[in-house]
């Protein structure tokens, strides 16, 4: 490996596609992230889950001379999870459940905190398996905008790479996506 | 899990061989998309420079000739397959802009706009060139489903029964031109009379140049006492300008206007006549028994008053 103690995900890139073995530190800054991400696009099954994850990085590897550079690998590397997952979905011919780990509260704040109309709505108490179900309820593209921008935590311009959508496009998903977990919630009294 | 994920990972990759594409393949897959968007645009300006050859010169100068109304003639001519190609191909270029490594990033108006406004410039450089005739043309003549402009117009004037007809003079039938044989398209010929054409009509048709003629008739046998109206060129030969239609549609105009002035022109005489009665010299008609408004009902029989075009213009 190369002087470079933590190189960039663009270097580690260039070393891959010299040398194979250099593609593991790839997986290994990944995984987690990617493993966590696709559990919440509802992949539950760790057997299924460590199947999509090894399709995932194969299919990485496979595509690393597509990578533009001067965009975020982190962004395409999610774009192809988030593929993966979808194609996953359909070779089962089942509808993603979001299971949104242990993080309900937190981003029930960050949520609130884009959106006045609904600040006074979820500066209350909210149950979070409620919450949970009504994420659930929503819309695939809904609940996949709400999940890499609150989960994720990553911003517009990566979520438009990801979803391959303008950044406004994003921008305004996230203001329906609320506006319909909002509605969804209204019916539990929350 | 993730301590195999690695492991498993790279095994895989050595077990199976699986190496990166090469930038070749992905270079090539990002051009097909820019070259199929190229495609579509250069298409869709083809079909837009046909699409306004066709709608630019739908016989709209002589449409009064040819339809009852307007409308009618609107929706009859209209080039719904060029609308349909252009439009197909405008969203054929957009979704494959939209699937180009960037494409995503750009807004709607931008990846449509940009489709449509580049097929538009092409088209109109290409219309400019006289490529809309010239394909609509070709089309028609190799493919038996499609009608081209200059076939549907020939079919629209060559209609005996509706007082048309398109074809060449083929010899004058007596010496003092009074009558004409006239072939047309379908290689029928008729005699037909042209006493009541204009100079400028007449020199058009002893020209021998295909021309298209509304007639009317006499009798209930077609082919008999058949009278030419009016005689416009047939410009579909070529590709025509638009200067040449609205000099089509003016000389129409007039011949019409014509035959209204010549119309009041005679009412006022027979007034002139009627009021002063001792004045009237012995070769004109005796108008003493007779009205303004009779003289001008037997006018308005005259078989090319009576023609539908002009009876229509002139209510």
């Amino acid at each position: 490996m190369p002087e470079y103690s933590d190189p960039t995900d663009n270097e580690l890139v260039a070393y891959s596609l010299r040398e194979r073995a250099f593609f593991g530190n790839l997986v290994e800054r990944y995984e987690k992230r990617l493993e966590r991400y696709i559990t919440r696009l509802g992949v539950l099954d760790p057997d299924d889950r460590a199947d999509v994850l090894q399709e995932i990085f194969i299919k990485v590897y496979r595509n690393l001379n597509s990578f533009d550079q001067s965009l975020s690998f982190s962004a395409w590397i999610y774009r192809i999870a988030h593929n993966e997952a979808i194609s996953w979905y359909r070779k089962r011919q089942s509808r993603p459940e979001g299971y949104l780990v242990s993080e309900g509260d937190d981003i029930v704040k960050l949520i609130a905190s884009d959106d006045e109309d609904a600040e006074g709505l979820f500066d209350k108490q909210i149950n979070k398996k409620l919450l949970l179900r009504a994420l659930e309820q929503l819309d695939d593209k809904y609940r996949e905008v709400l999940i890499l921008r609150y989960f994720e935590h990553l911003e517009y311009e990566d979520i438009s790479d990801i979803l391959q959508v303008p950044t406004g496009t994003v921008g305004t998903l996230v203001h329906r996506a609320k506006k319909q977990l909002k509605q969804k919630l209204e019916p539990l009294n929350i | 899990m993730n301590n195999k994920i690695k492991e498993s990972v790279l095994e895989r990759l050595e077990r199976e061989g699986i190496t990166p594409r090469s930038r070749l393949y992905w270079l090539s897959y990002e051009y097909a998309f820019w070259g199929a968007w190229l495609l579509s645009v250069v298409l869709g300006a083809v079909a837009l420079a046909v699409l306004s050859f066709t709608s630019l010169y739908i016989g709209y100068s002589l449409y009064e000739a040819t339809h009852q109304s307007f409308l009618t003639f609107f929706f009859d001519t209209l080039p719904y397959l060029w609308f349909l190609a252009f439009a197909g191909l405008t969203i054929v270029a957009y979704f494959n802009l939209r699937n180009t490594k960037r494409g995503y990033k750009y807004p709607l108006y931008l990846v449509v706009g940009s489709s449509f406004g580049f097929s538009v410039v092409g088209a109109v450089v290409l219309h400019s060139l006289g490529a809309g005739f010239y394909l609509d043309h070709y089309m028609g003549q190799h493919l038996k489903s499609y009608q081209s402009r200059a076939e549907f117009e020939a079919q629209m004037w060559q209609n005996p029964l509706e007082g048309r007809l398109l074809g060449v003079l083929k010899a004058p039938s007596d010496d003092d031109l009074k009558q004409v044989l006239f072939t047309d398209v379908n290689n029928e010929d008729w005699d037909v009379t042209i006493t009541e054409l204009r100079t400028r009509d007449a020199e058009l048709l002893l020209s021998g140049h295909k021309v298209r003629m509304l007639v009317a008739t006499t009798t209930e046998e077609l082919r008999d006492g058949m009278i030419a109206c009016a005689v416009f060129p047939w410009i579909l030969d070529a590709a025509p300008g638009v200067e040449r239609w609205r000099a089509e549609r003016k000389n129409f105009i007039e011949d019409v206007e014509e035959r209204r002035a010549k119309l009041q022109e005679l009412v006022k005489d027979i007034k002139e006549v009627v009021k002063d009665d001792d004045s009237v010299s012995p070769p004109r008609p005796n108008f003493s028994t007779t009205t303004a408004e009779d003289v001008v009902r037997v006018a308005e029989q005259s078989p090319c008053s009576n023609h539908p075009v002009f009876r229509r213009e002139r209510n």
